[in-house]
């Protein structure tokens, strides 16, 4: 049953994590969220709610360890305008040339500031493309909630954007 | 509905390299390769696991047709794009050797006289650059270069090699950087890409050519590049309307080429190669003394 869920949902969850805090911790935080999955499969209540929130809950909980390291690439993307990837670049090299992109700076620093909560909601349904209803769950929040917190945290970044 | 904010954060968080490979280790180590337990509960599960091989052959066995076995491990998927081949790079399990042998084949376009009059003529000299690059730190690296002595025709009126070249003259420099003691560093990475493509994608040919440009900046350079909609990517040809092209190995993310091309002709017809550069690449424990 495991190595389906696997096939089916390790490579998105991987990319998702990869996008937010590299491909390294992604290998870990994938491996630690199936291992994880596996210990826990009994908790797992298909009344509460999709496997998919259930798999991402476990994913962002784990991500919550790497949060300031991600807080770190977002401060890096904003000072420099670039985007996480080479942000990550940036700490291992004492230089790097910059293409400076000054609408990323903005919701890079946006992001930044934004509770571990928040940036998972948003991110989530954006990078993961999960539904509001799935996010929820992973989060453990109420669908209604999560929506309009959505909604606020969209126009603030929608304001910076166009700022 | 998906807007311009999930196109910007998508920006922000750029897709990071094609993990199909990391994935089926991951795979495996989860689902073939769990930890085995000692103890005395090591009879009942042998004969579980007995159990378990008789039902399984006998399904096997039984079965109308086989099916094919679970994919443990996938290949590396060559790189479709700068991106994908800035991930292939990243991924490199480096350093395989004490020393990092690059090989440059150069050939270099010399030409004399007028376009269009009875004295022009063009004619390519080859050159070689062995570059030994120590992984230990505080070592000299090791750099030879020589002309080989052969030659082509591009056309016109055929000058021997000493019209054009001095008894000293190795070739064209191919890097800027000077390193004296490892660890080295490529300078132009100092420097920001400029923003007119050509102009861009020539500068960056020029700091991923450098042996001292380690993976990680290169990159960098090349997500610069697919950054840029101007600057093509096919098949691991990287191309845009200037003089400047690359070649990189889609498997590997190597740079493995180099090509420079007249823009505007004054001495040589429009188009002619002026410089093409192979580059190769080993990992070795030994270099010449």
């Amino acid at each position: 049953m495991f190595a389906e869920l696997f096939d089916e949902h390790a490579q998105p969850l991987h990319r998702y994590l990869a996008r937010r805090v590299g491909v390294d911790v992604a290998d870990d935080l994938v491996s630690e969220t199936f291992l994880t999955a596996m210990k826990g499969q009994r908790t797992y209540d298909p009344e509460r709610g999709s496997v998919v929130g259930w798999l991402y809950g476990i994913a962002t909980n784990l991500l919550r360890g790497h949060a300031k390291r991600e807080v770190r690439l977002l401060r890096t993307a904003e000072r420099y305008g670039v985007d996480l990837g080479v942000a990550e670049t940036l700490e291992h090299t004492v230089v790097a040339r910059i293409d400076a992109r000054s609408h990323l700076r903005r919701i890079a620093g946006e992001l930044a500031r934004m509770s571990d909560t928040d940036r998972d909601l948003v991110l989530l349904v954006s990078l993961a493309g999960l539904s509001v209803q799935e996010a929820a769950e992973a989060l453990d929040l109420n669908a209604g909630t999560a929506r309009s917190r959505l909604h606020r945290l969209r126009a603030k970044l929608k304001e910076v954007e166009h700022a | 509905m998906r807007d311009v904010l999930d196109d910007d954060l998508a920006e922000l968080y750029t897709v990071r390299p094609a993990d199909d490979v990391r994935l089926a280790r991951l795979r495996e180590q989860l689902f073939f390769q769990q930890p085995k337990r000692r103890g005395r509960r090591w009879i009942g599960i042998a004969a579980a696991v007995a159990g378990v091989v008789l039902v399984a052959g006998l399904v096997v066995y039984l079965r109308p047709a086989p099916h094919d076995a679970p994919v443990a491990t996938m290949p590396v998927a060559p790189a479709t794009s700068l991106s994908e081949a800035a991930g292939l790079l990243e991924m490199s399990a480096e350093p395989r050797g004490k020393y990092r042998h690059i090989k440059y084949n150069a050939w270099q376009t010399y030409s004399t006289g007028e376009p269009g009059t009875a004295t022009w003529g063009a004619t390519q000299f080859e050159f070689e650059t062995d570059v030994w690059l120590p992984v230990a730190q505080g070592q000299v690296p090791l750099v030879n270069r020589r002309a080989t002595g052969a030659e082509r025709a591009i056309g016109g009126v055929q000058k021997p090699a000493d019209h054009y070249l001095g008894k000293a003259d190795k070739g064209p420099g191919l890097w800027q950087t000077l390193c004296t003691h490892t660890p080295c560093h490529e300078v132009s990475m100092l420097n920001p890409l400029p923003v007119q493509p050509a102009e861009k994608l020539d500068s960056a040919t020029e700091t991923l050519m450098s042996p001292y440009t380690t993976n990680q900046e290169k990159a960098v350079l090349y997500r610069q590049l697919a950054a840029a909609p101007e600057i093509r990517y096919d098949n691991g040809a990287v191309t845009t309307d200037g003089p400047t092209s690359f070649t990189l190995d889609p498997a590997t993310g190597e740079l493995a080429g180099v090509e420079q091309r007249v823009s505007s002709p004054r001495t040589l017809p429009a188009g002619t190669v002026t410089l093409s550069v192979t580059i190769t690449y080993e990992w070795t424990d030994q270099r010449p003394s």
